[in-house]
């Protein structure tokens, strides 16, 4: 969708004036640092959307948009990896045992993610061949 | 473009693991109210306290309630509950057909749920929970001054849940971004979700600064040397309220952009000076990123003229969208539902929470009401007299909607006037007992200072609000067991949500009508209207 990344860019450069404007009153280090990189990583975002809108338009040119989208339905591995990387993160206060629980309830996520990632694969192809 | 769907797996996966938006969403909804009603208790043991002569708990247990009560309102009901309704509303708004990154939406509920239990579970350790109030400050929050787990626990409680929230964030402006359907510019997309994309700006751009913080408090207290000499502690703070202040506003836009639907919803007119609410809003967004050292003026380790100026410069944006809503319902065929006057209560009494935000941004007058109870009444004013008006006026909105049933009138009356007669006899003497010098988390106070009577006041008015939120509950619970069917579209909406069924199926939409302007189905309407017989 074209246009959407001047919202980030008009936002970020919105950031970057009001960032300036401290200038004047003499501000300390940290204040001008966070406003910057809030203004910065703003307008970084704008333009990697700014190339993909260019890239997205260009594909569009040279074949024809996508007819169906597919809409999952559920993601036990998303819930599995989220749970796992939890406990790892309670591990870092509670002890070893927690992290490699976590670590290894984080590894079948992850391992569910890349299988539904095929699944999904498999089933756009199979919908595509119809 | 046609939508499929995945094969469905078993009903409680569906519940657990779904990646559709808008069960997530209700997941999160219902989840933050549980958060909302469990905050609301700690808050009546605390009013109880404060009315009764301070024999109800301690001081350490006062000091775990307050901070509990904070913690959980803000992290774990206004802000989820604030996304949760972008999560569901913003792709119906644009016409997709699906949010984007659903998998990551997912997982922000269970970060959510996760994050919220660790928090809680504090309780449940030897020393109790967290008890360095909702902002964890350094040194208070330091491995001497709060020992044991109940602190480590909200520490990656907090962090779990706020990287919940960036992703939730990311799904929305994604979608709101790069999933609209054809035909629905950015100038088109509605006040709600408009409001929302400069929730999630904030969002994204403040948050990680929290995490940040919270990472270098729990190393101080693993480590030290973190967050010591100089202005370490200075710098935490500095941090902290880089992403405290942006969150007020991630509390109160998604509440302004419902306010805005309703208002023109049900005053029959199309809204007014889109253009220019659009673009207050985001200057609004970008203002509110400015101002979070006004919170740190009387340390005097702030640029405070700076800080003043921006936080005053507030009013302006603010003005337009007070300017826009007037407007709006100005000679339009107003009807007086519920979720109208719960717009009107938002606009009356944010008005009082924003007016003495004007006061505490300017220093010399913050010098004397900071850490009294006048902040407690201003913040109060803005986030429960305002943002949860704006949010139960979007709950008998959108219920319909999100449930094919109406909720009661008569009901939903009762619950409004509850609700302004509570908020104002619990929040509105505080400003006067914090103008006489009472201080905030305090849990007694000598009987000399006269403030017994006005706490009692409060104390009453805390119990109306809960007999409120009481009626709300038995109203939902009357609703969906005698069940009104309400259609696609009982109140005649505006936006594309109300072309959807009630509630709308798995992918969205069957079909879109032709999206023209931010109001497609009052386009519709009115050229149906216009059309000869």
């Amino acid at each position: 969708m074209r246009g959407a990344a001047i919202v980030l860019l008009a936002w970020g450069g919105w950031l970057g004036l009001l960032t300036a404007v401290q200038a004047p009153f003499g501000p300390r280090a940290i204040e001008v640092e966070m406003l910057g990189s809030a203004s910065a990583a703003c307008l970084l975002a704008g333009a990697v959307l700014s190339l993909l809108d260019a890239r997205t338009a260009r594909a569009r040119g040279q074949r024809r948009a996508p007819e169906r989208e597919l809409v999952s339905d559920s993601s036990v591995a998303s819930a599995a990896l989220v749970c796992g990387l939890a406990l790892a993160l309670l591990g870092a206060g509670f002890g070893l045992w927690l992290v490699l629980i976590g670590a290894g309830v984080t590894s079948l996520g992850a391992g569910g993610l890349v299988r539904e990632a095929r699944a999904r694969r498999r089933a756009l192809a199979r919908r595509g061949s119809r | 473009m046609s939508t499929v769907a995945l094969p469905a797996r078993g009903a409680s996966l569906r519940t657990l693991a779904s990646t559709d938006h808008k069960r997530i969403a209700l997941a999160a909804g219902a989840l933050a109210f549980v958060f909302f009603l469990a905050g609301g208790m700690l808050a009546l043991v605390m009013r109880t306290q404060l009315a009764a002569d301070g024999g109800v708990v301690s001081q350490n247990t006062y000091n775990q309630l307050f901070t509990m009560h904070g913690s959980t309102m803000v992290y774990l009901f206004v802000v989820p509950v604030a996304l949760a309704a972008g999560l569901y509303f913003v792709p119906l708004q644009v016409g997709a057909p699906a949010v984007a990154g659903s998998r990551a939406a997912l997982a922000g509920l269970w970060l959510l749920a996760l994050g919220g239990a660790s928090m809680w579970s504090g309780f449940l350790t030897s020393g109790g929970a967290a008890s360095a109030s909702w902002w964890g400050f350094d040194p208070l929050s330091d491995s001497l001054h709060s020992p044991g787990s109940g602190m480590e626990l909200w520490i990656f409680g907090v962090m779990m849940v706020t990287l919940g929230q960036i992703l939730w964030a990311g799904c929305v402006l994604a979608t709101a971004l790069r999933h609209r359907a054809p035909g629905m510019t950015l100038m088109r997309m509605p006040v709600f979700t408009w409001s929302m994309v400069a929730t999630c700006l904030l969002t994204i751009f403040a948050f990680p600064a929290l995490i940040l913080a919270l990472a270098l408090l729990w190393a101080q207290r693993h480590f030290g040397g973190v967050l010591t000499g100089g202005l370490g502690a200075v710098d935490y703070q500095q941090l902290f309220w880089f992403y405290g202040h942006p969150v007020v506003y991630v509390m109160f836009f998604p509440f302004v952009g419902m306010v805005g639907e309703i208002l023109a919803t049900f005053s029959g007119r199309r809204f007014f000076g889109h253009s220019a609410f659009v673009l207050a809003l985001l200057a609004f967004a970008g203002l509110s990123m400015t101002v979070w050292a006004h919170h740190m003026f009387s340390m005097g380790q702030a640029t405070n003229k700076y800080f003043s100026l921006t936080s005053t410069a507030l009013i302006v944006p603010a003005g337009i969208e007070y300017f826009d809503f007037i407007a709006t319902i100005w000679r339009g065929a107003l009807r007086f539902t519920t979720a109208f006057l719960f717009a009107l209560g938002f606009l009356v009494q944010f008005l009082i929470g924003g007016l003495t935000g004007v006061i505490v941004a300017s220093p010399p007058l913050d010098y004397g009401l900071n850490m009294s109870y006048f902040i407690v009444a201003h913040f109060h004013y803005t986030i429960f007299a305002g943002s949860a008006f704006g949010l139960f006026g979007g709950i008998y909105y959108w219920f319909p909607k999100l449930t094919g049933v109406l909720l009661r009138e008569r009901l939903g009356k009762l619950h409004f006037a509850l609700m302004v007669i509570g908020t104002n006899l619990t929040f509105f003497p505080m400003f006067i007992l914090g103008a006489e010098g009472m201080t905030r988390r305090i849990a007694r106070y000598p009987a000399a200072t006269g403030w017994q009577g006005l706490n009692e006041l409060e104390t009453v008015g805390s119990y109306v609000i809960a007999l409120a939120v009481l009626v709300f509950l038995v109203n939902v619970a009357v609703s969906l067991r005698r069940r009104r069917p309400a259609g696609p579209d009982p109140w005649q909406g505006h936006t594309l949500e109300w072309a959807a069924s009630s509630p709308p199926p798995h992918h969205n939409f069957d079909s879109l009508p032709p999206i023209r302007s931010h109001s497609p189905l009052l386009d519709v309407r009115e050229a149906s209207e216009g059309a000869p017989a």
